[in-house]
């Protein structure tokens, strides 16, 4: 019978832990192999969808006058805000010193990094001539023209480039200790290769300092891009002057609903992860438990906002507001997604009440499938609806995706898995160094032992 | 669409440089006196002609034909090529208005497709193998026989040198029988006035003086030889106040002249005789009104509002109405007193009209009986176009050669023995004769780009005489006008005698009429068919320009496509949707098609509409297959039944527009009767009283205070919703025709565009929409590379260089009326078709955003080199209603600030403090205050 409340199973020594953690993936069947292939197949589709949208143009998607953005910014959006619960994770639960944080850090900073990869394709592709696409950026052109600064997408060059940045280092850094581990268990060649990236980490007290300072740094300038990078992606949308885009709670919303599906794909990956890497004595279900928690408290967030914005346009008395969240929105042509929205990230959270749900790692993980899929959902609707029908009933349409954008999207479902498959297989995923670390100070009558 | 591939390069393809050469040479050759034979040398431009500026354009007089009539046109020409046409400020029958054909007919010149020489049986010949087939000299049987066994078949035409080679040619062979096409001319009408009048007449009318008029069935503002002039008179009847004109139509489509009417009351085709009888009932003691008139409450009101006018009304009948309606509306005229003041009658202007040469019935026993030898078919295409009963594919095989003269291979040249190039009428000489009588000139504005030739010169081919179309006009002109050539081809036009007669009306003529009215009231159950050619593409001639089969219909904003339409109650009966296809089959005959349904609000129950010309099977690229050919259903006269059935099947129709109600109640369109403007000038609705409030106090910040601030001003009660303006727009400014996939993916070019509104009561209101160059623009402070700036004259403009595409302007732009390149839609062009862009505007590329910029390139030119008839964007000056005015609005005695200022002008979603700076004025009717059931009858 394992322990509920426990964060580590057994009595793990530093040397088991290290030996059967730090590249767990090395060991994985055959089931990691079908997922890399699977994988590899939808990047390569992303590959094709990527040339022939560039060479043909964005004709090929399903945008159209007066729906200019269609699944590409929704899946931009989705992507960047999947990133921001391994943000939370690594940034503001370690400036909360949460010690159950450790196991599953790298699992979610990973998913950050790879998440944001995503998400910074989408904007460049969805450009009309995606080759000058450097012209948003601030930098001295020969032509003297600056980028226009009042444009919210301005803003967003900087906050992607910052937050991939940030979620670059702070992966790199924790990373490195666990390097230097795999260098120590691994040989041949992929000890030299590990021995490069490990910078010659040698676990002294030095580095152990340094890095803290490093990570702790990094940590304060994480967290307010947790709230700052998702309040500009909002602000591409509040800034307009469309109805059910321009509100001044997007971005508390936003911001939300990014952790929101960024805690529920955290779920996805971890619980298969847990079971089929067999980390069972590292990811507990203790840590399921407070993942699931917190899904549950972001998801009441996201319901709040749900609720406001219809009123706050009832109360506005602004007749296209009210036009577009009280009638267009729940009975229009895409009232199955407000409701498939509602269903997913109101409805269904709510089993998280229950605590055998929340012990039960499979129906997480069936809840956080739908979690993700009401969230994407909720990007397209948000995205789609409020362009569909704005002002001039003349120009009303209706959007539907072509065959480019739906390979878009599984390509980089498919480009994210495969980079996060190529992570499990060849690097520490699990933060072995911080484990150590916990159990000595979260479990100090342990067996003491030299080395880690 | 077709039209978009790019693997086709002409043959014989004229490069911009040897064009430009041939032209410079063209052009030094008629300053030098001679005539358009082909230069043998060509002549550098470092001598160019005096007349030739590079860069800066001429202005040539020619003319346009409507159904044979003229219409007096200014084309545009840059170093030697045709670049726009506008109408003749001074032509009578245009004033300064164009139609969308007139504006479109550019595009067609410079076509990929177009016949580049003579072919016989599909394989190109030389003009000397015909010469030397046809020659006068030739031994062929007809040149024995005295003409015996040659026939011609020509369209309906008012040209004087056509005239002189006909005259010509019956002296030569005077056995030889000639045919106008009887389809395309007025001959209900003649007709008609031939039963009240006794003899055949064109009928003109004058909106100026008339203070009541009544359309039956007539779209008469849009359709027809003299549609602009009656636009513009009507137009300037509209202004709110005393004064104003009161139209009453009565139709069963909706169309353009009934939506702008003060009444529109839906009429099946076939019960606008009792409608007509019952009028002249009311208004003529001894004649009892028929049974079964619809409106009957209606028309006693309309009866006595015309009774009150006499001497100021005019009645019109419309083109496809029977004859008995045409002479119907004579006596209706004539008991009015109208005749000789608002409604005129003269001699038609085309040629033989009403004579035997518009009955084919010679033609077709002749060839019946195996007695044509030879069949010259020229500038018409009957074998696609002509009625069933005609049978005229299957009687034209029967000569034992034809020869088919048109512009594309056609489904008539296809299936003649010979085809040849037809013209463009750009490329053509002549001297034609407008719907008044003025005798109108047309000059070719461009040395032809095929090897082809003209009716006239085809006939004078057959008589072995010079074809020089120039001295034919040139002793045309000679012998009615005192003025030279050089004067009458510079001004276009030289006034005409009037020919106007006062006939005297036969009311003896009423019993039978009345007779054949009731014959017509039929009790089955079968729908009446309105089958009317395409105000687009007409009965197929224009069905290979591009921009006119995207052009969005009026009723129904389909383009790319043909449609039965029907009255919503009547589809929500049989159980249709929007895109079923039915199959109609004529009543009593075994003709059927089958063609998609889209229902029309007001359109009148019991009655199917549909348009002509389209389902070409041969011809251009673009023509063919765009659309379901209903000439099988076509009548010779009178009113086709049809029962209708459904198929099962569907068929996916591309329209602009999906939504026509404002469903979210925001007055965007406003509209009120005289009455209502009366008590409140303003008409704003509640909660639009005043301007919104702005936290910026500067009327027009940021912009220098000598700069002009240029603005316009939209009159809705003027607009008929014809979009002239809108191919003028796209002619003007580039703008590609992106075909029907892209248009059914919201993807149509047009920066003008006519939304198309159904305000309370179910009635339509057109209005234009284009860039409102906002002072306060959405788009602009989006826009992440500053691709969109303002400038210090207040227009709102596009950097194309600097777009990289992200589209957030059009998100943010709450009209939509910004445009993206999807697709680099101008790839793969020809050179010779590259040549209708207009030099002044940048060819846009591949993934930039475009929109109106109220021809900037117009404005420069002004300020630069001053405009002789005043700054106008292309679509004020095409606008046949003068519906737009545009200008300074810093300067208070302009049009469009005096616009601005009266009390109507609104702003299109003012309230979100935009601050447009294009205006409305909100339309105001004139409804008849004695018909109360107004909302119920439209």
């Amino acid at each position: 019978m394992e322990n509920a409340e426990a964060l580590l199973l057994g009595r793990p020594s530093d040397r088991e832990l290290t030996e059967r953690f730090v590249t767990p993936g090395a060991r994985a069947g055959g089931w990691l192999r079908v997922g890399l292939w699977t994988c590899a197949g939808l990047t390569g589709l992303l590959v094709l969808s990527i040339a022939y949208t560039v060479l043909t143009g964005i004709g090929t998607w399903g945008d159209r006058i007066p729906i200019g953005w269609g699944f590409a910014i929704a899946n931009f959006v989705w992507w960047i805000g999947i990133g921001h619960a391994g943000t939370f994770i690594s940034a503001i639960l370690l400036l909360l010193e949460q010690p159950w944080r450790s196991s599953i850090n790298r699992i979610a900073e990973s998913m950050t990094l790879f998440a944001v990869v995503q998400a910074g394709l989408f904007p460049l592709l969805h450009l009309g001539r995606a080759w000058f696409f450097y012209w948003l950026v601030p930098y001295p052109s020969t032509m003297e023209v600056w980028p226009q600064f009042t444009s919210p997408l301005t803003w967003d060059v900087g906050a992607i480039t910052t937050y991939a940045t940030i979620s670059l280092l702070f992966w790199y850094l924790g990373l490195i200790p666990d390097l230097a581990k795999a260098r120590d268990t691994k040989t041949g060649r992929a000890r030299k290769v590990f021995a490069v990236f490990a910078m010659g980490w040698r676990g002294s007290a030095r580095h152990a300092r340094h890095l803290k300072i490093a990570q702790l740094m990094l940590a304060g300038l994480a967290t307010p891009l947790v709230i700052s990078v998702h309040t500009i992606v909002s602000f591409d949308f509040a800034v307009g002057v469309t109805p059910g885009w321009h509100s001044t709670v997007f971005p508390p919303y936003f911001v939300a609903g990014a952790i929101f599906s960024g805690f529920a794909m955290t779920l996805t990956l971890v619980v298969p992860l847990r079971r089929w890497l067999g980390l069972e004595a590292v990811i507990t279900r203790r840590h399921l438990d407070l993942l699931a928690k917190l899904t549950l408290a972001t998801s009441l967030i996201v319901a709040y906002a749900y609720v406001v914005e219809p009123f706050l346009a009832w109360l506005s008395g602004a007749h296209f507001e009210r036009h577009m969240y009280l009638e267009v929105r729940p009975f229009g042509p895409y009232a199955f997604l407000f409701w498939l929205t509602v269903a997913c990230n109101v409805a269904v959270p709510q089993a998280l009440w229950l605590r055998r749900v929340r012990h039960s790692p499979w129906v997480l993980f069936a809840l956080s499938i739908l979690i993700n899929v009401g969230m994407w959902v909720e990007r397209v609707m948000l995205v789609v609806t409020s362009q569909h029908r704005d002002f001039l009933p003349s120009s009303w349409d209706v959007y539907l995706p072509s065959w480019v954008d739906t390979s878009l999207f599984l390509g980089t479902l498919g480009f994210f898995g495969l980079l996060m498959l190529l992570t499990v297989r060849h690097l520490p995923i699990i933060p072995v160094t911080e484990i150590v670390e916990m159990k000595r100070e979260e479990l100090p009558d342990g067996p003491a032992e030299e080395g880690a | 669409m077709s039209h978009d591939d790019p693997s086709w390069v002409p043959a014989a393809s004229l490069g911009r440089r040897s064009f430009l050469g041939a032209s410079a040479g063209t052009l030094g050759a008629l300053a030098a006196g001679c005539d358009l034979h082909r230069p043998e040398e060509l002549v550098p431009y470092v001598r160019r002609p005096p007349e030739v500026v590079p860069g800066v354009s001429d202005w040539y007089a020619t003319a346009a034909l409507r159904g044979g009539y003229a219409i007096g046109l200014l084309a545009e020409s840059r170093e030697g090529r045709p670049l726009k046409i506008e109408g003749h400020p001074e032509h009578p029958m245009s004033r300064g208005g164009t139609g969308p054909r007139e504006q479109a007919s550019v595009l067609t010149l410079y076509d990929r497709d177009r016949l580049e020489a003579p072919r016989e049986d599909g394989t190109a010949r030389s003009w000397a193998a015909f010469a030397r087939s046809f020659g006068p000299r030739s031994v062929r049987p007809f040149v024995g026989r005295r003409g015996e066994g040659l026939a011609l078949w020509l369209p309906p035409s008012s040209s004087a040198v056509l005239a002189r080679r006909l005259a010509a040619l019956r002296e030569r062979y005077p056995r030889a029988t000639i045919v106008f096409d009887p389809t395309s001319a007025p001959t209900p009408r003649w007709e008609g006035t031939r039963r009240a009048f006794g003899r055949p007449l064109d009928v003109q009318i004058d909106l100026a003086r008339a203070d009541r008029a009544v359309f039956l069935d007539a779209d008469a503002l849009v359709e027809g030889p003299a549609a602009l002039a009656l636009a513009r008179d009507w137009a300037h009847r509209r202004t709110p106040g005393e004064g104003m004109l009161r139209t009453y139509a009565f139709e069963g489509a909706v169309t353009s002249t009934g939506v702008s009417a003060d009444h529109r009351l839906p009429t099946p085709p076939g019960a606008i005789g009792r409608l007509a009888l019952a009028l002249l009932a009311a208004l003529r003691d001894g004649v009892s009104p028929p049974e079964g008139v619809p409106h009957a409450e209606a028309v006693r009101a309309v009866a006595r509002d015309l009774d009150a006018h006499r001497g100021r009304s005019a009645v019109v009948a419309g083109e496809r109405q029977p004859a008995a309606v045409h002479a119907l509306a004579a006596l209706l005229n004539a008991t009015l007193g109208n005749v000789g003041r608002t409604v005129r009658y003269r001699e038609s202007a085309l040629l033989e009209a009403a004579s035997g040469a518009f009955d084919p019935s010679r033609l077709f026993d002749a060839l019946d009986a195996d007695a044509i030898d030879t069949l010259v078919i020229a500038d018409a295409n009957p074998v696609y176009a002509a009625p069933p009963s005609f049978r005229f594919a299957e009687r034209a095989a029967r000569a034992t050669r034809t020869v088919a003269c048109a512009a594309f291979a056609n489904e008539t040249a296809a299936s003649a023995d010979w085809a040849l190039p037809s013209l463009h009428p750009l490329e053509r000489w002549g001297l034609h004769h407008a719907h008044d009588g003025t005798p109108t000139a047309r000059q070719p504005l461009i040395e032809p780009l095929v090897d082809g030739t003209t009716p006239e010169g085809l006939i004078a081919r057959l008589l072995g005489e010079d074809p020089s179309p120039r001295e034919a006009v040139a002793a045309a002109v000679a012998e009615r006008a005192d003025a030279s050539l050089d004067e009458v081809l510079s001004r276009g036009f030289f006034a005409a005698a009037d020919e106007t007669v006062t006939p005297r009306p036969r009311f003896d003529e009423l019993p039978s009429l009345a007779e054949e009215i009731a014959a017509e009231a039929r009790a089955d159950d079968a729908l009446a068919l309105d089958l009317r050619p395409d105000a687009r593409v007409g009965e197929g001639e224009d069905a290979e320009n591009a921009w006119l089969q995207e052009l969005p219909e009026a009723s129904t904003q389909l383009v790319w496509d043909n449609a039965a339409l029907l009255a919503p109650a009547e589809m929500a009966r049989l159980g249709l949707r929007d895109g079923d296809v039915v199959a109609l089959a004529l009543a009593g005959g075994d003709a059927s098609v089958r063609l998609p349904v889209l229902g029309v609000t007001g359109q009148a129950e019991g009655t199917v509409v549909a348009w002509l010309g389209f389902g070409r099977r041969r011809g251009g690229r673009v023509a063919r297959r765009v659309g379901v050919d209903v000439t099988p259903l076509r009548t010779v006269t009178g009113v086709p039944r049809v029962h209708l059935e459904a198929t099962g099947e569907r068929r996916d129709l591309a329209r602009t527009q999906h939504h026509h109600r404002l469903e979210h109640d925001e007055p965007i369109y406003r509209r009120a009767d005289l009455e209502a403007w009366r008590a409140n000038p303003r008409l704003a609705p509640a909660g639009h009283e005043t301007p919104p409030p702005s936290l910026h106090e500067a009327p027009d910040d940021g912009e220098p205070s000598d700069a002009a601030r240029w603005a316009m001003a939209i009159d809705l009660s003027r607009c008929t919703g014809c979009k002239a303006c809108v191919i003028a727009c796209q002619a003007e400014n580039d703008v590609p025709a992106v075909g029907k996939t892209q248009v059914a993916l919201g993807r149509e070019m047009h920066w003008l565009r006519i939304d198309r509104y159904l305000t309370e009561g179910d009635e339509v209101g057109f209005q234009p929409m284009l860039c409102q160059h906002c002072e306060h623009a959405p788009c602009e402070y989006v826009c992440p590379t500053n691709a969109t700036v303002h400038s210090p004259d207040g227009l709102n403009v596009m950097a194309y260089n600097r777009c990289v595409g992200t589209r957030f302007c059009q998100n943010n732009c709450p009209y939509h009326v910004r445009r993206f390149n999807w697709f680099d839609y101008q790839r793969g062009r020809p050179a010779r078709e590259q040549l209708v862009h207009n030099p002044d505007v940048s060819v846009r590329g591949r993934g930039v955003m475009e929109k109106c910029t109220f021809c900037v390139q117009r404005i420069r030119r002004a300020e630069r080199y001053g405009e002789p008839g005043g700054l106008r964007t292309a679509c004020q000056q095409a606008c046949p209603s003068e519906a737009i005015a545009f200008g300074d609005r810093s300067d208070p005695s302009e049009p469009v600030s005096r616009w601005q200022r009266q009390p109507r002008a609104y702003s299109v979603l003012g309230e979100l403090g935009t601050r447009p700076r294009v205006q409305y004025l909100a339309r105001v009717d004139h409804p008849n205050p004695g018909l109360r059931e107004r909302d119920g009858e439209r």
